[in-house]
């Protein structure tokens, strides 16, 4: 948990992100900083939270989140935390070979069924909120592996529509979600995917590497956008960032120490 | 008092002790991922110290392939040379033609020679005499060592590959067709039985308790090229085919949960769409890009004469944190000796004579007219203020 970037965010204590839909993109830079810290920051504020995980195992998010000092293991067996093994349960679909047991299978003739997959994630949602007796948040990590397993983007955005229809109905849940989009390369379903996202939700962050290229002292730039009602009233904020080991760091552009 | 204090003593013991040593492996100094060599030490170094136990490493090939392939080869003799096990598909060439060719090694260790010893011991230490009995420190730890050099004239004896546990994989295991209503290309899917195989029979799998652990080394050349039925991602409608992707993800599945780490080399020049290549990328641990000079443009450039070619570091894991190993630059370059292949930082060549300008300067001159020199330029004819 970054306590500059919930000053980024505005996030307060009356105030985090109880009916938002946040979406993450990544392109050129590894956003993945902000999942990790979403995902410690809502479990310290004893949020019930889904998370599915499709980029890494299991294994990675605990041990990041021992970084963050966070412990997940004690939050899933507190109930608190309901971890997808997203990336296992693809992998194993897609393979076909070693099937979920019995008819549970998340394949529907030659392509993923996420309607299934709805079903197992709102499962799990409805046992946390009885469990918890509170709105619960939904993470994943991250959406455009389901893309590039073959999923197409209606197909996504109705899967996402479904899913926030879900968590942020009572105004109460927050659900954030992670994409990659490269819109310097020209992968055009991607773009349609993040327009689309964009259209849905109230806040957006997108992280991307510098113009100028790699650099080993500034990881990258995160601009923050949030999407109200109010023309007047949304607003950007630019900043660029760089990784550390436990923390991050966020300077204004050109204001980094290598370059002072 | 003295009992447990006596007891107390073990406290400040090392967390966790020496609890697996695989041979050829070592700890990473970031993140304490277990860590191998690719075989090529520069380029270990470059990737913050070797592949990680678990990942995927793309090497996308040159046009023509062969450096591509030369590192796959370098791979496949590291793991002749550590004793672990070698898991070899392709289908463009005979895998045995690929492990027949593997360089020989270069042993620089032929142990303590005896003579040098007794002169040593004659001949007693004149200066610093008080460091004399002080025991002597080894800086670096005997045993198996990371990382090794080979000679790329001679190759490998067919005697030293045979003392490895090694299963090719080639065109002919591969077309054994299953069923054909399957989510995958028929090739990836055999594949990927394949190797889950190994993986269980013998015993590679993380949850399979073991006394002697090893590591296997999976190496797929030209994965995705024609050979395998891969079309750049379309399927013959012209829709997207995602086999590769799946195969990839599946693949990255198996791993994370083995002893395991694969090497796949593919000819992403052959795909047309580059949304998918970064797609096959992002479903990768780490990507590396060979460019070729062989019959490009760049090969009679005069500043790419030191090298073969370029090199770029295209992705890089963050495993266990939040960042990933961070090289000074990601663009590089390699070069290929009489007997070595090796990857070094791109750098001009040195200015020897003093009058001479680089060729490739010319065509700029002569595209100045005298009056686009805005700075302190030296345009004879032409006074400027600014001019001098």
């Amino acid at each position: 948990m970054f306590s500059d970037l919930n000053n980024l965010l505005a996030i307060s204590k009356e105030n985090h992100l109880q009916g938002e839909f946040v979406v993450i993109s990544s392109s050129k830079a590894d956003g993945s900083f902000l999942i990790h810290h979403f995902l410690s920051f809502f479990l310290k504020q004893n949020k019930p939270v889904c998370f599915v995980g499709f980029s890494q195992s299991y294994n990675h998010y605990n041990t990041v989140a021992q970084k963050l000092s966070c412990n997940l293991n004690a939050a899933k067996t507190s109930g608190q935390l309901v971890f997808i093994e997203g990336m296992k349960l693809l992998g194993d679909a897609v393979s076909g070979n070693r099937l979920v047991k019995g008819d549970n299978s998340l394949m529907c003739n030659t392509d993923f069924d996420l309607q299934k997959f709805f079903l197992c994630i709102k499962s799990s949602l409805d046992s946390l909120k009885v469990n918890q007796s509170q709105d619960p948040v939904l993470i994943i990590d991250n959406l455009s592996f389901l893309h590039y397993i073959g999923c197409s983007i209606p197909q996504l955005v109705m899967f996402v529509n479904y899913l926030l229809g879900k968590v942020t109905s009572q105004g109460t849940g927050s659900f954030v979600l992670a994409i990659y989009n490269d819109m310097i390369s020209v992968d055009e379903e991607s773009d349609l995917l993040w327009k689309n996202l964009s259209h849905l939700c109230s806040l957006t962050c997108q992280v991307t590497g510098l113009e100028s290229g790699y650099s080993k002292d500034v990881h990258g730039e995160l601009l923050i956008t949030w999407r109200s009602r109010d023309v007047k009233q949304s607003q950007t904020k630019k900043t660029q960032f760089k990784l550390l080991d436990k923390n991050v760091t966020f300077f204004a552009s050109g204001m980094s120490s290598a370059v002072l | 008092m003295a009992a447990p204090m006596k007891q107390s003593q073990t406290s400040f013991q090392k967390k966790i002790p020496t609890k697996l040593q695989i041979p050829g492996t070592k700890p990473s100094l970031y993140n304490n991922q277990l860590l191998i060599s690719t075989g090529i030490p520069s380029l270990d170094n470059v990737i913050g110290g070797g592949l990680a136990v678990g990942t995927v490493l793309l090497i996308e090939e040159d046009v023509f392939g062969g450096y591509g392939r030369l590192m796959l080869k370098y791979f496949c003799a590291e793991a002749v040379m550590t004793g672990q096990a070698l898991f070899l598909g392709s289908m463009d060439n005979m895998p045995s033609q690929i492990l027949n060719e593997l360089p020989a090694p270069i042993l620089d260790d032929p142990g303590p020679d005896s003579e040098q010893l007794v002169t040593m011991d004659t001949e007693r230490m004149k200066i610093a005499w008080r460091y004399q009995h002080l025991p002597q420190f080894q800086s670096s730890p005997v045993g198996t060592k990371f990382g090794h050099y080979y000679d790329l004239t001679r190759s490998m004896e067919l005697e030293v590959i045979s003392s490895i546990n090694t299963l090719l994989i080639g065109q002919s295991e591969l077309t054994e067709t299953g069923s054909s209503e399957h989510p995958m290309n028929p090739y990836y899917l055999q594949l990927l039985k394949r190797i889950q195989e190994k993986i269980e029979s013998d015993g590679f799998g993380t949850a399979v308790q073991q006394e002697k652990r090893n590591i296997l080394r999976i190496a797929i050349h030209s994965l995705g090229s024609p050979l395998w039925g891969e079309n750049g991602g379309l399927n013959q409608n012209g829709n997207y085919d995602p086999s590769l992707p799946r195969f990839l993800l599946a693949l990255r599945v198996l791993m994370r949960s083995a002893f395991a780490v694969c090497v796949i080399t593919m000819p992403t020049h052959l795909f047309c769409d580059e949304g998918f290549v970064v797609r096959v990328e992002r479903l990768c641990d780490t990507v590396v890009h060979l460019e070729s000079f062989a019959g490009s443009e760049k090969e009679k450039n005069s500043l790419y004469k030191e090298y073969h070619g370029l090199f770029n570091i295209r992705q890089l894991p963050s495993l266990n944190s939040l960042t990933c190993h961070m090289p000074d630059t990601l663009d590089l370059a390699f070069k290929l000796r009489r007997k070595r292949f090796s990857i070094e930082k791109l750098h001009l060549p040195p200015e020897l004579s003093e009058t001479a300008s680089r060729p490739q300067e010319d065509p700029l001159s002569n595209f100045k007219s005298p009056s686009q020199t805005g700075s302190c330029g030296t345009s004879l004819g032409f006074k400027n203020k600014l001019d001098f």
